[in-house]
């Protein structure tokens, strides 16, 4: 399953960068990709669970982010 | 000049607040009122950056940038540095926003580019036209344009006439004349005249779809000088805090030295050890440098391709429908014991039946109607031509090979082209020249290229000697291959790519029809047209959208001056920053100077990518 999010706050690449290796190191990802200048990320997972995780991630260091 | 969003705004109220406060604060003689106007000029412009680092630290999250400029500030207010210590949190903020703003607007710009995506079609139903999404039209639907829209889908146009805008596709500003018959591609725009359009493909095999997935897909390709400065900056971070550390408890401790000095001088790296500067300005480089690329017309399908394209070495180009127009035309007829028109006639009509180019383009000479009962045989021979009866009399027309067949006595022509020889009932009466026009801007491409250093150009094609050095020398290229099938053209390419190997890129200009194995085999493969096969627009990493082999030196100036401010971005952010923390550590850097290293220098960095969005290279 593969789904991308719209990210509200990415402030520089480091931060998309950080946010990438945090969400590979979740146990079932199976590739994510972080666009610092389309502010877009796509994760590829089997469970809804490892979306959850991801989101959190997500949450924590961009804040508010969209399902696309 | 783009519109601030609320967000922006109220950051901007929130500097502005602080100022004040932080002013009337340095001109207040009363102590304590002193102090609490510090702190609130802090809190106004920092709560934001304090509420962040707290959530991150309860993530354990020590590198985060809000929580270490929370730290140096805070830290700042305990040695009792309070101008200082608002002073850093006020520069932070007004650094981000500017560094936010120009990032929004680089941003923008290059997504305005990817703004081709229609939004709907006009399908033609039985009785009346109604708004569908483009994803359900399908092949064989007729739609309707209306001036002023966008092209949906591709078609052929069925009913009107129009010019069309296809600035967003091609990056050529003069629009297009379109009549019946005539091949429309989606994301251009109607600029005249209603059109009806018979859908030729489905949305997501159309031209915008493709286009939009190109694009999208760019970053995803990093250049190596990105990847490097993503690395450095995983260490940066760590590295800098601990030396901050040591440097705030080890000489105090150790030594004896004053604390208040020591924890200053640890403050001053803290406020430097945020990466952004430095990460920043070599992607957003690149970005724009692809936007700049796809607003002339060139999709590049990644970083890493603009990195080689800046260390070409040498560039071959492929003759038919690259350095030339690919279209056949009829150039000289030279008849024997006929006239010119009666010579052309026999062609013509043996040729009628046949859909190869040079069939065509003698059949488009002739320009009067076929009749093809005038027929009453005909035998294709593969490689040799048509052999007909026509009128009762046997007529033969092809190459040379096809006169030797029949033994006719036929005769060398000294013109370049493609020659067809005409034999009625065995007896030689003359021969047709047809060949393939220069593309205009051929010549210039290649003046180009040399201009700008790259002396190694070589043409490759199919086409006989003669034809081949016909182009050759009208294009100024020395280096010729002729004769090539198109496996020999792959082979010529892989040999060259090993002769110039350690030296830099070779990069490979083709039109993508039986070339895909030698674009895909090149360290740059460059496809001409959006019209290319599919396949080849997959096995190329660069698109010529506008057919344009001009285009090639401009790309490859523009991927020099990429490397070039990427190298200056990298460079000048990684000294600013060693300079700060030597001077720091010496005791001589001011928080004051600290901010700056970290944010004005990402604000300049990043006003220097953005050089590279303007339209002139």
């Amino acid at each position: 399953m593969k789904k991308t999010y719209k990210l509200s706050n990415l402030d520089c690449p480091a931060c998309a960068d950080k946010i990438e290796r945090k969400i590979l190191k979740l146990s079932g990802i199976k590739e994510v990709h972080l666009n610092f200048i389309t502010k877009k990320a796509s994760i590829e997972a089997d469970s809804e669970e490892v979306f959850d995780k991801s989101e959190k991630i997500i949450k924590m260091h961009a804040g508010d982010f969209e399902k696309e | 000049m783009n519109r601030l969003n609320k967000k922006q705004i109220i950051t901007l109220v929130r500097i502005g607040i602080s100022a004040a406060l932080l002013i009337s604060a340095l001109l207040l003689k009363n102590e304590t009122f002193r102090i609490g106007l510090y702190i609130a000029s802090y809190l106004v412009i920092g709560y934001e950056v304090l509420i962040r680092s707290l959530k991150n630290i309860m993530h354990g999250d020590v590198f985060d940038e809000n929580f270490l400029m929370s730290i140096a500030t805070i830290g700042a207010f305990a040695i009792k540095e309070y101008p200082e210590a608002v002073a850093v949190m006020l520069f932070y903020e007004t650094g981000e926003f500017f560094q936010e703003y120009a990032v929004e607007k680089s941003r923008r710009s290059i997504t305005d580019l990817m703004d081709i995506r229609p939004d709907y079609a006009n399908l033609l139903t039985d009785d009346k036209t109604i708004t569908v999404k483009p994803e359900t039209v399908r092949t064989g639907d007729m739609i309707i344009i209306k001036p002023g829209e966008r092209v949906p889908l591709d078609g052929i146009v069925t009913k009107g006439k129009s010019a069309l805008d296809m600035s967003s596709l091609t990056g050529e500003s003069l629009p297009v004349d379109v009549k019946p018959d005539d091949t429309v591609l989606s994301g251009s725009i109607n600029i005249s005249g209603m059109l009806m359009l018979q859908v030729e493909r489905p949305y997501n095999e159309s031209t915008v779809a493709r286009i939009l997935e190109l694009v999208e897909n760019t970053s995803s390709k990093k250049a190596k000088t990105e990847r490097i400065i993503t690395r450095f900056s995983r260490f940066y971070t760590p590295i800098v805090v601990i030396f901050a550390m040591l440097l705030a408890v080890i000489p105090p401790l150790i030594l004896g030295y004053p604390w208040r000095d020591w924890i200053y001088r640890a403050l001053v790296f803290l406020v430097v050890s945020c990466p952004c500067a430095l990460v920043l300005s070599v992607p957003l480089s690149f970005f724009c440098a692809l936007g700049s690329a796809s607003k002339n017309g060139i999709l590049v399908k990644g970083g890493n391709y603009l990195e080689a394209l800046a260390k070409t070495q040498a560039v071959v180009f492929d003759k038919t429908g690259t350095l030339t127009k690919g279209i056949f035309k009829v150039t000289a007829i030279h008849p024997e014991k006929l006239s010119s028109h009666d010579l052309l006639e026999i062609a013509a009509v043996a040729e009628s039946y046949s859909d190869h180019p040079i069939s065509k383009s003698l059949k488009e000479e002739y320009m009067e109607q076929i009749e093809k009962s005038r027929i009453s045989e005909i035998k294709e021979i593969a490689g040799h031509g048509i052999k007909a009866v026509i009128d009762g009399k046997r007529v033969s027309v092809g190459n040379e090979k096809l006169m030797e067949m029949d033994a006719v006595k036929w005769h060398q022509c000294d013109l370049a082209g493609t020659i067809v020889h005409v034999a009625v009932d065995d007896e030689y009466m003359g021969h047709i020249i047809i060949s393939d026009e220069i593309k205009k801007d051929a010549a210039q491409s290649v003046y180009n290229l040399k201009d700008i250093g790259i002396t190694d150009i070589t043409m490759l094609t199919g086409d006989s000697k003669s034809a081949a050095h016909h182009i050759a020398m009208q294009a100024g290229i020395n280096n010729v291959a002729y004769s090539l099938l198109p496996h020999e053209k792959a082979e010529y390419v892989l040999k060259k790519l090993e002769s110039i190997k350690g030296k830099g890129k070779l990069v490979f200009v083709g039109d993508g029809i039986n070339d895909a194995p030698v674009l895909a085999g090149a360290d740059i493969g460059v496809s001409m047209g959006l019209l290319g096969s599919q396949s080849a627009i997959e096995a190329s990493d660069v698109v010529i959208m506008d057919d344009l082999p001009s285009k090639v030196p401009l790309l490859i100036r523009l991927s020099r001056k990429t490397l070039r401010i990427a190298k200056q971005n990298m460079a000048f952010a990684i000294s600013i920053k060693l300079i700060v923390l030597t001077a720091g550590a010496l005791g001589i850097a001011s928080l004051w100077i600290a901010v700056f290293a970290d944010v004005g220098v990402s604000v300049l960095a990043v006003l220097n990518a953005i050089r590279l969005l303007k339209k002139k290279v």
